[in-house]
C-alpha cells in the first residue's frame, strides 16, 4: 500500500471526528504550514490537503522564528543573520517591509491583540518591542543572557522571556516593560508556552532536561516534568518546542536529539508517550483544530504530522534542510 | 618594514582568537557545563542509542547475531559505509526484505543492531577526533597568549640590544604562522562538527527505512519527496 493511501484512511477519521466537533460542519478546512529553513534561507508552505510541500520561497539569512499575523494575511520570519524581520504578503508572495528587530532575531511573539510583536535579541541580551503597523520600536528591555523563548499570557499583560545562559524565565510586564520578576529554572531554557486559561507557564530546558511549570501569579515553579525514555540516554533528551492544547488536557513536547515527542497528560503532568518523529526536533504546532501536530526536525530535514486524537505519527514531508521553526494559518 | 603592517590586524585577530580560546566555547550557543571543551554548537551525544532512532522491538545494542549470518553481515557492512548513496542502500534494504520469511522481523532487527553498531563505532571515532581537535586549539591558544606577553615586554623594553631585535622578529614570525593555523581551524569548525551528523542523518534514514519494512511495525513513514 502507497503512503496517500495510508493517509487516506488514517485521515479519513479526522476529517470526521474534526467535523463532528464542529458539530454539524461538513468539511474541515484547508490550511497552509510554513517551515522556516534555517540552513536553506527559504520558507516550505505545506498544502494540509495533500501534506506536501507546494511553495519554496528564498528569504533572508538563517531564518528561524516564524508567525502570522492575526488576521493571516502576512507572514513574519526572523532573518537571523540579516538581523531583521522580514514581512512576507502570503497571498502574493512578495516582501512588504523589514521590521526593526535589533541584532539577531531568534524567537519572536505577537501580543493577543495581534500587535505588538516582542523580539528576542539573542546576541544583545534584549527583548525588542515594535510597534508592526507602523515600524517603531516602542521599548528595548534589558534581559539575561542570550533570550530565546517567548511566550504571552492571554490577556497580553505578561510576556515571559527566557534567557539560555542566565538559567532564567524574565516577567516583563507589557505597559511599562519592566521586568516583575524572574525564575530561576533549569539550564538553557528555550521555550515558554501559557496555557490557554493563563494559569500555567510552561519552560522547557534543553540542557536541565526538564520542564518547569510555572504559576505565572506567584512566579513558582509547581511542577518540574523530567523524562526518561528506554533506550535513549539522558544527555539526548533535550527539551525544546512545546505546545498545549486549548483544553488544557494534553501538553506535547520536542525533546531535541532524543528524536522524541513526549505526550504529557497537563492535569498529572505524567509522560503518556514517547513517539519518534525525526532528527532533532525542535518546534512544535497543532492545525488550526488540534487534530494534528505538526513537527520541525532540524537533521532529518522533514516535518513529521502527530495525529492527536490517535498517538501516532502519520507522515514525514522532506521539507528544506535544518528546519527550524513553523507557523500553521487558520485557513 | 612589513611587519610593521600586518601587526595591528594581527593584534586585532589575536585578540578575537584569545577571546575565543579562553573560554573553549561553541561558534554560537552557551556552554554546555557538563562538556566545556566540546567546541561544537551541537550538544556533545557521546552515543546514539537505539531509542533514539528506533521504536521497532528492543534491540540487544551489544548483541553479536548480525555477525553469526553472512548476509546480514555483508549488507550491514555494505549500507553502512557513507560511499554508498543513501538511496542504493535503501533499495537493498527493500530488496532484503522482500526475501525474507517468517523471520522477517527478527532478521529486520539484527539488520538494525548491526546498522547501529556499525555507524556508532565510526561516529565514536569522529567525536574523540573532535575533541583531539579542540585541545590542540587549546595548546595552540596558550601558545599563542605566551609568546604576544613575551613580544609585549620586549618591545617596552629599554635599550633593545641585537638579540631582542632578533627574538622580536622570531616571536613576530611564529605568531603570524600560529594565528594563521588557528584561524584555519578555526573555521574549518563547523564543517568538523557536521560529522557526526552527517552519520546521525545516514543512521536514522537507514533505521526508517528497515522500521518501513517490519510486517508489525508501521511506526516510521517515509519522507514524500
Amino acid at each position: 500500500m502507497t503512503w496517500p493511501k495510508i493517509m487516506a484512511g488514517a485521515l479519513a477519521p479526522l476529517a470526521l471526528a474534526a467535523a463532528a466537533a464542529f458539530g454539524g460542519i461538513s468539511e474541515v478546512k484547508a490550511f497552509s504550514v510554513y517551515v522556516s529553513n534555517e540552513k536553506d534561507n527559504t520558507i516550505s508552505v505545506i498544502d494540509s490537503e495533500s501534506l506536501k510541500v507546494v511553495k519554496t520561497l528564498k528569504v533572508g539569512q538563517r531564518p528561524r522564528g516564524i508567525l502570522l499575523t492575526q488576521d493571516g494575511s502576512q507572514l513574519l520570519v526572523c532573518a537571523s543573520d540579516d538581523d531583521t524581520v522580514q514581512v512576507i504578503d502570503v497571498k502574493t508572495w512578495e516582501f512588504v517591509k523589514e521590521l526593526p528587530s535589533g541584532p539577531d532575531p531568534e524567537l519572536f511573539i505577537l501580543h493577543p491583540s495581534g500587535n505588538p510583536l516582542y523580539i528576542a535579541n539573542e546576541d544583545d541580551n534584549l527583548v525588542t518591542v515594535v510597534d508592526i503597523e507602523n515600524n517603531k520600536v516602542l521599548a528595548e528591555v534589558p534581559v539575561g543572557v542570550e533570550p530565546e523563548g517567548m511566550g504571552i499570557s492571554p490577556d497580553g499583560r505578561v510576556l515571559v522571556n527566557t534567557s539560555e545562559t542566565t538559567n532564567m524565565a524574565h516577567f516583563i510586564d507589557t505597559e511599562t516593560f519592566e521586568i516583575v520578576g524572574n525564575v530561576l529554572v533549569d539550564s538553557r531554557p528555550r521555550f515558554a508556552e501559557f496555557t490557554a486559561d493563563g494559569s500555567q507557564v510552561w519552560v522547557t530546558s534543553e540542557i536541565g532536561g526538564t520542564v518547569s511549570v510555572i504559576d505565572p501569579i506567584a512566579r513558582e515553579i509547581i511542577k518540574k516534568i523530567g523524562f526518561e525514555i528506554p533506550g535513549v540516554r539522558p544527555e539526548a533528551i533535550q527539551p525544546v518546542g512545546v505546545r498545549i492544547t486549548k483544553d488544557g488536557g494534553r501538553a506535547f513536547v520536542a525533546l531535541g536529539p532524543a528524536n522524541r515527542v513526549a505526550v504529557v497528560d497537563a492535569k498529572t503532568f505524567e509522560v503518556e508517550k514517547y513517539l519518534l518523529v525525526g532528527q532533532r526536533v525542535w518546534q512544535l504546532a497543532f492545525a488550526p483544530d488540534e487534530s494534528l501536530l505538526f513537527t520541525t526536525n532540524g537533521v532529518s530535514n522533514d516535518v513529521s504530522v502527530i495525529d492527536v486524537a490517535r498517538l501516532k505519527v502519520v507522515k514525514s514531508i522532506a521539507v528544506g534542510r535544518f528546519p527550524w521553526g513553523l507557523t500553521v494559518s487558520k485557513d | 618594514m612589513p611587519g610593521e603592517i600586518v601587526l595591528p590586524l594581527r593584534g586585532a585577530l589575536l585578540f578575537l582568537y584569545l577571546a575565543a580560546a579562553a573560554a573553549p566555547a561553541p561558534a554560537r550557543g552557551a556552554v554546555d557545563p557538563a562538556n566545556p571543551d566540546w567546541p561544537c554548537i551541537q550538544r556533545k551525544v557521546p552515543e546514539i542509542s537505539a531509542g533514539m532512532v528506533w521504536a521497532g522491538p528492543e534491540v540487544q545494542e551489544n548483541g553479536r547475531a548480525w555477525k553469526e549470518s553472512l548476509r546480514l553481515a555483508e549488507l550491514t557492512a555494505k549500507i553502512s559505509a557513507r560511499r554508498l548513496p543513501i538511496e542504493e542502500a535503501q533499495n537493498e534494504i527493500d530488496r532484503f526484505a522482500t526475501d525474507l520469511g517468517r523471520d522477517k522481523n527478527e532478521q529486520l532487527t539484527l539488520l538494525f543492531t548491526g546498522v547501529l553498531q556499525i555507524i556508532n563505532a565510526e561516529r565514536s571515532e569522529i567525536v574523540a577526533g573532535i575533541e583531539r581537535y579542540a585541545r590542540r586549539q587549546g595548546a595552540l591558544a596558550s601558545r599563542i597568549r605566551a609568546a604576544t606577553a613575551e613580544l609585549n615586554t620586549l618591545r617596552k623594553k629599554q635599550n633593545r640590544s641585537e638579540a631582542d631585535a632578533a627574538e622580536i622578529k622570531a616571536l613576530e614570525e611564529r605568531l603570524l604562522w600560529d594565528t594563521r593555523v588557528f584561524d584555519e581551524r578555526q573555521q574549518s569548525l563547523s564543517y568538523v562538527c557536521e560529522s557526526p551528523v552527517l552519520l546521525e542523518q545516514r543512521l536514522f534514514a537507514l533505521s526508517r527505512r528497515i522500521m518501513s519494512q517490519k510486517s508489525s511495525v508501521a511506526q516510521s513513514p517515509q519522507p514524500v519527496p
